[in-house]
């Protein structure tokens, strides 16, 4: 028989990994406290059942592996591997965070060849023309207010 | 095939239960039959006037009172051969408040359950027509009455189905 617990001052909880295989007889376990006669009174009761019906529906969602999809996600799958199903997919087929740093450098690199080129340079690249402006700058920075950045729209046309 | 055909209802003696528990939480009954003929609201009267003659025997505490109208199958078929009365099917539902909920059902059919996928043979697979059906009639209601959970909240959607196995 249990007193439903009261909550710590500083919610937390704890991240358990459950093999898929074990859902069953966990989610049996934690179901036998769904009943009435495990709870002292009916207040912890209605506590308790919520909390362990809950951590039924937790098993079956799937956490880990749409964190991992997600980190995969944002990595994104190397160009050679686009064609292996997901499923089949391992680690070392998403780029790295340095590939994706050296995609940003390459991005800058546009303006000159080879050699990576300086945040004006883009600007410059982008407007077709020589002559850097401070307002195309600051606008890039975040660093304008709505009058200027229209100005710099229309620099930019 | 899912289950076998049912046969014929007869009711049987309505069944008052008192349930006690002792001072070191352990629980047990006592009970009584009542004749087919005395109404659901006269059962409940009189399971409420016992309840407290029962309590005068008894150091230990009544915590709940019950009155059970019974049916039984005049037949039965034979069961499956995979029938399991320890697997479940686990239904979740979200109920008004929000809260959730659930419903199982004994020695849920094997076929019912998801093929592929990260939870294959756990997750119920909800497209199954027998699924369906059943997943409706608890959260649109049958025969005019809405089912709710033990906190009086209407079961709304289905939040989750998987299968349990103790």
């Amino acid at each position: 028989m249990h007193v439903y617990p009261p909550p710590p001052t500083e919610q937390t909880c704890v991240l358990l990994f459950v093999p898929v295989e074990l859902v069953p007889i966990v989610g049996a376990l934690f179901g036998r406290l769904e009943r009435r006669a495990e709870w002292a009174s009916h207040s912890d009761w209605l506590q308790g059942y919520k909390a362990f019906v809950e951590l039924q529906e937790q098993l079956m969602a799937n956490c880990l592996q749409d964190l991992v999809n997600e980190v995969r996600a944002l990595r994104g799958v190397k160009p050679e591997y686009e064609d292996v199903p997901l499923e089949e997919r391992t680690i070392d087929m998403y780029r790295s965070l340095n590939d994706l740093l050296d995609g940003l450098l390459l991005l800058r690199g546009l303006v000159t060849g080879e050699d990576y080129g300086t945040l004006a340079e883009l600007v410059l690249a982008l407007r077709g023309t020589e002559a850097p402006t401070d307002h195309i700058l600051l606008a890039l920075r975040g660093e304008t207010d709505a009058t200027e950045i229209r100005n710099v729209v229309g620099l930019l046309e | 095939m899912v289950g076998a055909a049912n046969m014929a209802l007869v009711q049987q003696t309505l069944l008052a239960r008192l349930r006690f528990r002792d001072n070191d939480g352990a629980e047990s009954t006592c009970q009584t039959n009542l004749a087919t003929s005395v109404s659901p609201a006269s059962a409940l009267t009189f399971v409420s006037s016992w309840r407290s003659i029962v309590s005068a025997l008894s150091s230990a505490v009544c915590i709940e009172a019950d009155v059970v109208l019974r049916w039984s199958e005049t037949a039965t078929g034979g069961a499956g051969a995979q029938s399991d009365a320890l697997r479940h099917g686990v239904f979740i539902f979200e109920t008004a408040v929000p809260d959730l909920a659930t419903v199982r059902v004994p020695s849920l059919d094997q076929s019912l359950l998801e093929t592929s996928g990260p939870y294959a043979d756990i997750r119920i697979d909800q497209t199954l027509t027998a699924v369906a059906d059943f997943i409706a009639a608890l959260t649109a209601g049958a025969a005019g009455v809405q089912p709710c959970d033990p906190f009086e909240n209407d079961l709304l959607t289905i939040a989750e189905a998987y299968k349990e196995q103790f």
